[in-house]
């Protein structure tokens, strides 16, 4: 039997191996088809934790069920961007952010857009801001001055500075303020990091009325650890504790009400009480895990959106947040942005989530392979040959009763019209350049059909030949060299009624 | 078959004592002091969940076996700097240290309002040390002062972070000093854990034979009373002139304890100190146009009373030199690093021949505030070169 006979339909067919090519595009499918699998499987996971991300469940905290949705970000205008924005404060018309490293305040418009600058002559290192009730006056700790200062929110214009002193003295009070809170009735809360930590009561004009932790009253001893923010709202008043990371409301007489550990680094954050008599919620800026985190009343966490990053609604060291009318304004300090988050309704979770979280690496990753199936396109390529003359009757016996498929043959000019046969795949007479030919038959000492038929297989890159010496230099010039028995193993599928007993020498 | 067994296990088991890297010893420094129930711990650390990036780098006093791995830190910071900066920042009240503006923020433990004894790194400066985690060649540095495609008259690029110098968790020396910078011990503990410092300090309560490790580094923390804006800088330990804070600076700046010609670094010893030898002879391009030739230094480690010419020092001179409590005189203090220069940001002004660019030909004001190599106020503590009057009373 020849070494490369065909498959005979007497053999046992589980015996057969498959032909190389066939075995190749198999092996293809296979690897398609698992690929394919695992990048399905992977997209959903990743989908279904973007969809199901706990951090932004719905959550009634506004009277109707919402979940945090990122709007915008403000970023200053191309002249005066902010560079190192540290806390913010809303009121109806404006929104104020102190920049500690512009040493300036910064006022834009609730849609973004910047109206003027405060304090460019005056501010060092500005940290945190309040507004008075009334609207008028802006207030601003600034760490290098070791100073509160009071600018007009009409014109920007410097009113004053802030000094602490006891009534009926004139001896001022040596503080390092920090936070900076305005109450109700005009007076003002600042934390004080000089010597003992903690937070002074003083009226408008600086006079002390009284500081927390307040002294001689009863109830656990209190140390403040770097207080970074205060909030006001009627005779209630909370300290974020940073360093012990603890929330602490205060209530009458300085009396301690509640201490609610948190466990995170708690830098700004803000009271978000709906309408008198509604639960009371905390949204807090968390440095550290760069995170907005809304906790109950309770001290129990109901909702935490942002996380680290650079996108929109990513945050890099959160330093403050402030939720007014509906909108959550959050500080994000290593952006140099302030951000703008809405409460957006329950359908638009999937939404909030994907834009907030984004995928997961393992997400892009995956939806590339899902494309895989795009590498099933390399088997519709057509497979293109030369053959040399004398190969075409051998190739017609080993392809009895097969199909070829998408195989295209070429033949050289010089060997005359190529057959027509039912059994053999598409046959076609190629045009050849004559100076190639020339030249090959020269360099090869080929005859002309030879020369003719390398022309053309060098161009297509495949060969079936049984002309052993067009076959050492077509291997020789990088062609693919088949002789028909093997080329009909590869490329010619297995008929019914093919007999290979018949080539049996 | 048994034999062989055990013989194994206790090969396996000696194997992994020696591969695995050493463990990580709780000292009791600035940010040491922990009691058992603390929860500082959780304020930086988780242990299952840590989302930070930032790596733990170790290089083991004894061995000088390095290791890495995550460092465990919450937040997403991926330098350290803006780990640290979370509290010792500018615009960060977390601690009363902020090394931006370079400013003291308390009565507790320094004067309010005053100058950090290392300055700050922020806006404002003339020079500052490099903390942003990029790579930085000491000037100095290096065996040739040739090292790389072209001579920059430093030595191989070092990574800085604010934990290239200090060690949070603590060290041996003073002010959380690393006991191993650039591959070179200068610290450490004994087998037996007695400390082996090389910078130590004259504040009231330091402990003077360096910072112990557990119960007695408990003890000597709570008597220390660290000062932030007054320097009390000390002459090294046991007056070991390799050392003080003039050794410690040297690991990276290498040449820069030789008064003359090259320190050529033979490596480490079995301890892992520096070994090295000196070349009075020995040439050195310091890239400001002269080449290679021999590069004479000013002395450090040295008594002010060795340099008593026939014009006398200022008495006593106003910089913080290093003494030791038992010193009689003003003159028995040390000239080093730290006399001259601030270790974290200068806001002093270089002007007139302080201000050159080209020192082969030196005009006044022609350079872009200092003089080459560093063509900045190199962490002078004062204008111009100030430093030097101080002392020599010109």
């Amino acid at each position: 039997m020849s070494e490369h006979e065909r498959p005979t339909a007497n053999r046992a067919p589980e015996a057969e191996p498959l032909p190389a090519y066939r075995r190749r595009r198999r092996a293809l499918v296979l690897v398609v088809i698992l690929t394919f699998a695992i990048g399905v499987a992977g997209a959903a996971a990743d989908a279904r934790r973007m969809l199901a991300d706990p951090t932004v469940p719905t959550v009634d905290i506004f009277g109707r069920p919402g979940t945090p949705k990122f709007a915008f970000s403000v970023t200053g205008s191309e002249e005066d961007p902010l560079q190192r924005p540290v806390s913010v404060a809303v009121t109806d018309e404006r929104v104020y952010v102190t920049d500690s490293l512009a040493g300036r305040v910064s006022v834009f418009h609730h849609g973004g857009s910047p109206v003027r600058s405060i304090g460019e002559d005056r501010l060092e290192v500005p940290l945190y801001t309040a507004v008075d009730p009334t609207g008028e006056e802006l207030y601003v700790s600034d760490r290098a001055l070791a100073a509160v200062l009071a600018f007009s929110t009409a014109d920007g214009s410097f009113v004053e500075t802030i000094t602490p002193s006891y009534e009926g003295t004139d001896t001022v009070l040596a503080w390092r303020p920090v936070a900076v809170e305005a109450a109700d009735d005009g007076s003002l809360f600042v934390s004080d990091i000089a010597s003992e930590h903690r937070v002074w009561h003083v009226e408008r004009d600086g006079t002390i009325i009284d500081s927390l932790p307040a002294s001689g009253t009863a109830g656990p001893a209190i140390e403040f650890d770097f207080p970074n923010a205060v909030k006001s709202i009627g005779e209630r008043v909370w300290v974020a504790d940073s360093n012990s990371r603890r929330l602490l409301e205060f209530g009458p007489g300085g009396t301690l009400v509640r201490l609610l550990p948190l466990g995170r680094l708690i830098r700004g954050f803000d009271v978000v009480l709906a309408e008198e008599g509604a639960p009371v919620y905390f949204a807090l800026a968390d440095a550290f895990s760069h995170e907005v985190v809304l906790v109950s009343e309770a001290g129990s966490e109901v909702a935490r959106f942002g996380g680290g990053g650079t996108g929109g609604g990513q945050l890099s060291f959160p330093n403050d947040v402030v939720v007014h009318a509906g909108v959550t304004w959050i500080v994000d300090t290593g952006n140099a942005r302030v951000q703008a988050w809405e409460w957006g309704d329950a359908a638009r979770i999937a939404a909030a989530a994907l834009w907030s979280g984004g995928p997961s690496w393992v997400g892009v990753f995956s939806a590339i392979l899902v494309l895989s199936p795009l590498a099933l396109l390399f088997l519709l390529r057509r497979v293109r040959a030369a053959v040399s003359p004398e190969a075409i009757p051998m190739l017609s016996v080993w392809s009895l009763g097969g199909h070829w498929g998408r195989v295209r043959l070429y033949v050289a000019p010089s060997a005359g019209d190529p057959p027509h046969a039912e059994t053999l795949p598409l046959i076609e007479m190629s045009p050849v350049s004559r100076s190639d030919v020339a030249f090959i038959a020269q360099v090869y000492s080929l005859e002309e059909e030879q020369a003719e038929t390398l022309s053309i297989a060098l161009r297509v890159r495949m060969l079936v030949t049984e002309d052993e010496t067009l076959a050492i230099v077509a291997r020789a010039r990088g062609v693919e060299v088949y002789d028909p028995g093997r080329f009909a193993d590869e490329f010619c599928s297995e008929g019914t009624q093919h007999s290979g007993g018949e080539l049996s020498e | 078959m048994r034999k062989i067994t055990i013989a194994l296990a206790i090969a396996v088991a000696a194997s992994a004592l020696l591969l695995t890297p050493g463990i990580a010893l709780a000292n009791f420094a600035i940010h040491g002091g922990y009691s058992m129930d603390t929860d500082a711990c959780a304020g930086c650390h988780r242990a299952h969940t840590a989302s930070s990036p930032l790596q733990w780098s170790y290089t083991d006093p004894d061995t000088l076996v390095t290791g890495s791995g995550s460092a465990l830190l919450i937040s997403t910071a991926d330098e350290t700097f803006e780990f640290c900066l979370t509290c010792h920042g500018d615009d960060a009240a977390g601690a009363a240290t902020n090394v931006i503006s370079g400013v003291y923020e308390s009565d507790e433990w320094g004067d309010i309002g005053q100058p950090l004894n290392g300055g700050g790194f922020g806006m404002n400066r003339t020079s500052n040390h490099t903390f942003n985690g990029a790579s930085w060649a000491a000037w100095g540095g290096g065996e040739t002062g040739r090292d790389g495609l072209f001579s920059t008259g430093a030595g191989p690029l070092i990574v800085m972070s604010c934990s290239s110098c200090h060690d949070v968790h603590g060290s041996s020396n003073y002010r959380i000093l690393r006991d191993v910078v650039n591959g070179i011990r200068v610290g450490g503990y004994e087998a037996d854990n007695t400390p082996t410092p090389y910078v130590i300090s004259n504040e009231p309560g330091y402990p003077s034979a360096g910072w112990s490790l557990h119960e007695q580094g408990a003890i000597e923390m709570a008597d220390y009373q660290p000062d932030y804006t007054t320097p009390a800088y000390a002459k090294a330990p046991a007056e070991d002139p390799d050392k003080g804070i003039s050794g410690w600076c040297r690991a990276c700046h290498t040449q820069y304890m030789t008064n003359a010609g090259t320190t050529t670094q033979v490596g480490v010893d079995a301890d892992g100190y520096f070994t090295g030898t000196v070349d009075p002879e020995g040439a050195y391009d310091a890239n400001d146009g002269f080449g290679l030739v021999t590069r004479y230094r000013h002395p450090v480690n040295v008594e002010l009373a060795e340099f008593a010419g026939p014009r006398d020092l200022i008495d006593p001179v106003q910089l913080p030199t290093a003494t030791l409590p038992s010193d009689t005189t003003w003159d028995e203090a040390w000239v080093d690093c730290l006399t001259c220069h601030v270790s974290h940001g200068s806001t002093a002004e270089m002007n007139g021949f302080a201000n050159v660019w080209d020192s082969t030909n030196p005009e006044e004001d022609s350079g872009v505030g200092g003089v080459d190599p560093a063509n900045s106020s190199a962490l002078l503590r004062l204008d111009d070169r100030g430093v030097c009057q101080e002392c020599h009373n010109k």
